[in-house]
């Protein structure tokens, strides 16, 4: 605990660099196990060669050895030493923070001491009416926004794909970079200015529908149309990439099969639901789960568009299209509720693992290497 | 050989660096003897050999005026002074993360409401010359940079730099004068709506209402409260009560009779924008829009909040930023009088130059350049009538339910007392998973 005489303050015991500090300890300490296992076993072994009456080697020679066979060791070292602080230290210490109650404004270091609380703050999540409502409702719109926003992407980026690459389009160069436009502006600039294209009130959007004699849309102020607003939008920033690289997948097919195609009596639509399709989904599928990822995880445009409004009366800290990861954010940065945030932050580690372990499993490009055939 | 001689160095240097360790623990055990508090004799502090300090503050003309403090500090005590920028929202946070890790600034720049969090994470020194302080500043000042303590006593964090609240802007072509009370402003604003129809639809009177840092005016004006006590009571809530609700009604009225759209509709961005075009007559703001509008030449004037039907002034919430010195500061005496010199009366008289916000000390609200000024005046007068935003941490709990209650009773004309009763229980069940041990 902090106390303080006059200018002297004594800082005590900061919980949260002691727990860094001993998972820092834990990682060097099974380095050392691992390395005098290692050792002792070399010993044992060469005792054992020597025993059978073999030569062992001299110091030179060790070293020559060392050289010649150690040297991908030598390699792997920096990037086990990375790995072991940059990746495995973080996820260790962010799990640990889960079995705290490290939160403000009552137990945040160093004026007071962080406790383990095991498992309370998971079951506070799923017990406390303001807490599981909260996480209820966030997570089925998360899943929802994720497969949504994948999805359409997809299809429309597919569709303009197609469309390009189809015979008698002109200006196909510059269809082409008009459409990538939306994916090279830096999207946190375009993102405010869509907010203002989606006002309900002087936004153009509404002004047009309303010119050709619609009613005007509550763009934002109603939660349905908030969402709807949020994957219309995203479908804008995401399908020049699906475009791209369909474009080059569908260039790179062989001309042959649609003729082969045509000779047999195929039209344009059997030819792309049998050819173009198979082979498009062929290369583009692993890209998929990750952009399913990317999307459950997109804070920017959750964040800039509509931070997570219109408001939620049955919400803690969230509105109605607050994704996860948006949620997270306000829990630590406006509310020092970092114990929760970590559990919350496990939970999508989960989700995301399990499904991409199950997709990776399932998408054929992994398991069999010419499925064409 | 050569392995001996490294031996040796390797062994005189740790013997050296006992040597020097146990110097230091001498010399703290020292220092901790000397520097007993005193309450009434404050001894004349001076700044640790070798002192170099860092300050965070905010960018543009706020930055410019830190460097300038920063100059005249290493001019006066030769200690050298970075400038550093962070966000006077921001510092809290990233002290948080920053300062036991001994990367935080000496000195920073924080929005008053913060204090709570950074006095309970053990994060700030209080104010070393507060006896002093007492008097120079706004009572509002004062207030909204103290706090009660582990011990349970109310102490002086702050080095007050300057205070801000927001007030009436009015477009002088559209209406000539201020109005004095509500009804006024319902009249003159609904003659200059009737000017206009459909695509260039003219409105008389715009704010932001959900944001409760606003229409708390209209909640205390109504004699609605947050906490109990001066709001440092977080067990006496009263978001829901006979005043609460009339402020709802007020609210519903505004909507019905002069704003008539969505709360998500009627962001920062349009009302400037609506201002600039003068087809706005109205606007609630503070002084960081002042610049904004002049720049698009807008003849604008600025007034207290008008009164409403009871007879009583809103009461608007007043932000204090100010300077406070970082306890894991190296070199805290050394920071303490860099702080106090920011707050001095020269320096604040400099800032008011410098950047236009307004000086908390009591001398200089007599001072001829301010009083020249009648956008000052005005926010200074409302400043008056202003209440310091909590800053006991519990506030960061009413923020979002407020704000929640507010648009519900703006966008959909929900029952206000059913709403604020919801708002009340929320605030209530966030604060005890909070406190919860």
């Amino acid at each position: 605990m902090q106390t303080r005489v006059g200018f002297e303050i004594q800082q005590g015991d900061h919980s949260i660099f002691l727990l860094i500090e001993g998972i820092i300890f834990l990682i060097c300490g099974l380095f050392f196990v691992w390395m005098y296992y290692l050792n002792v076993k070399d010993a044992w072994k060469v005792g054992q060669w020597r025993d059978q009456g073999g030569k062992t080697n001299s110091f030179k020679e060790t070293l020559r050895v060392l050289i010649d066979k150690g040297f991908p060791y030598f390699l792997l070292t920096p990037s086990i030493v990375f790995t072991a602080f940059l990746t495995i230290l973080p996820l260790i210490f962010g799990i640990a923070i889960a079995f705290t109650n490290y939160s403000g404004p009552n137990h945040l270091p160093p004026a007071s001491l962080v406790d383990w609380v095991g498992f309370q703050t998971f079951v506070d999540l799923f017990n406390l009416k303001t807490w599981n409502r909260t996480f209820i409702g966030v997570f089925g719109w998360t899943i929802l926004w994720a497969i949504s926003a994948t999805v359409t992407t997809f299809f429309v980026g597919i569709l303009f794909a197609v469309l390009l690459n189809s015979k008698g389009i002109k200006f196909r160069k510059f269809w082409r970079s008009i459409y990538i436009l939306p994916w090279a502006i830096p999207s946190f600039v375009s993102i405010l200015i869509m907010r203002n294209l989606f006002n309900g009130e002087f936004g153009p959007i509404n002004q047009y529908l309303e010119v050709i004699g619609l009613s005007s849309i509550p763009w934002l102020s109603d939660p349905m149309w908030a969402k709807f607003a949020l994957i219309m939008v995203n479908v804008w920033f995401g399908f020049p990439f699906w475009m791209v690289l369909m474009s080059g997948v569908m260039t790179s097919i062989d001309r042959e099969l649609y003729e082969a195609a045509q000779v047999d009596g195929a039209n344009g639509k059997q030819q792309f639901w049998k050819i173009t399709m198979p082979i498009v989904m062929f290369s583009t599928a692993p890209l998929l789960i990750m952009q399913f990822a990317g999307n459950f995880n997109n804070f920017n445009l959750i964040y800039l568009m509509t931070n997570g409004g219109p408001v939620n009366v049955d919400y803690s800290y969230a509105g109605s299209t607050d994704i996860l990861i948006s949620w997270i954010y306000k829990l630590t940065l406006d509310q020092s509720q970092f114990n929760m945030a970590s559990v919350v932050s496990i939970l999508i580690f989960i989700v995301i693992a399990i499904i991409s372990v199950w997709n990776f499993r399932r998408t054929k490009a992994f398991n069999e290497e010419d499925m064409m055939s | 050989m050569i392995k001996k001689r490294i031996v040796g160095i390797l062994a005189s240097a740790t013997l050296l660096a006992g040597l020097l360790a146990g110097c230091s623990e001498d010399e703290t055990k020292k220092a901790t003897t000397e520097t007993k508090p005193k309450e009434t004799t404050k001894e004349t502090l001076k700044p640790e050999d070798g002192a170099t300090l860092i300050i965070w503050d905010n960018g543009a003309d706020e930055g410019a005026w830190a460097t300038y403090v920063a100059e005249q500090f290493t001019k006066k005590y030769n200690v050298p002074v970075e400038v550093q920028e962070v966000g006077h929202t921001d510092a809290a946070g990233k002290l948080e993360t920053d300062g036991p890790a001994g990367l935080g600034a000496d000195v920073f720049n924080s929005a008053h409401d913060h204090l709570g969090k950074l006095v309970k994470a053990g994060l700030v020194y209080d104010n070393y010359y507060a006896d002093d302080y007492q008097d120079m500043f706004l009572e509002a000042a004062v207030n909204g940079t103290s706090f009660v303590d582990k011990d349970g006593k109310k102490k002086m964090f702050g080095y007050p730099i300057s205070i801000e609240t927001y007030a009436l802007y009015y477009n002088k072509d559209i209406v000539k004068e201020a109005p004095k009370t509500w009804d006024d402003l319902f009249k003159t604003a609904k003659e200059f709506q009737a000017t206009s129809k459909g695509k260039n639809q003219k409105y008389g009177f715009m704010m932001e209402p959900g944001n409760f840092y606003y229409t708390h005016a209209f909640l205390s004006g109504y004699g609605g409260y947050v906490f109990g006590k001066e709001d440092t009571d977080p067990t006496d809530l009263g978001v829901n009560n006979e005043g609460a609700i009339k402020s709802a009604e007020f609210m519903k009225k505004i909507n019905k009779e002069l704003l008539p759209m969505k709360k998500e509709d009627i962001t920062g961005d349009v009302i400037s924008s609506f201002f600039n075009e003068s087809k706005l007559a109205y606007r609630i703001s503070g002084p960081w829009d002042v610049k904004n509008h002049q720049d698009a030449g807008v003849n604008f004037g600025i007034a207290p909040l008008p009164t409403l039907d009871n007879g009583e002034t809103p009461k608007s919430y007043s932000g204090i930023k100010a300077y406070y010195v970082n306890s894991y500061s190296k070199y805290p005496k050394a920071a303490t009088l860099l702080a106090q010199m920011a707050s001095s009366e020269e320096m604040l008289l400099k800032r008011y130059e410098m950047t236009g916000q307004l000086p908390p000390a009591t001398s200089l609200l007599e001072n001829e350049t301010i009083k020249k000024d009648e956008v000052s005046m005005a926010f200074l007068e409302q400043a008056k009538n202003a209440v310091p935003m909590p800053n006991i941490p519990e506030m960061q709990a009413v923020w979002g339910p407020m704000e929640t209650a507010y648009t519900s009773i703006w966008n959909d004309g929900t029952d206000s007392k059913k709403t604020f009763d919801a708002a009340k229980e929320q605030i209530e069940d966030a604060v005890a998973t909070q406190n919860k041990k």
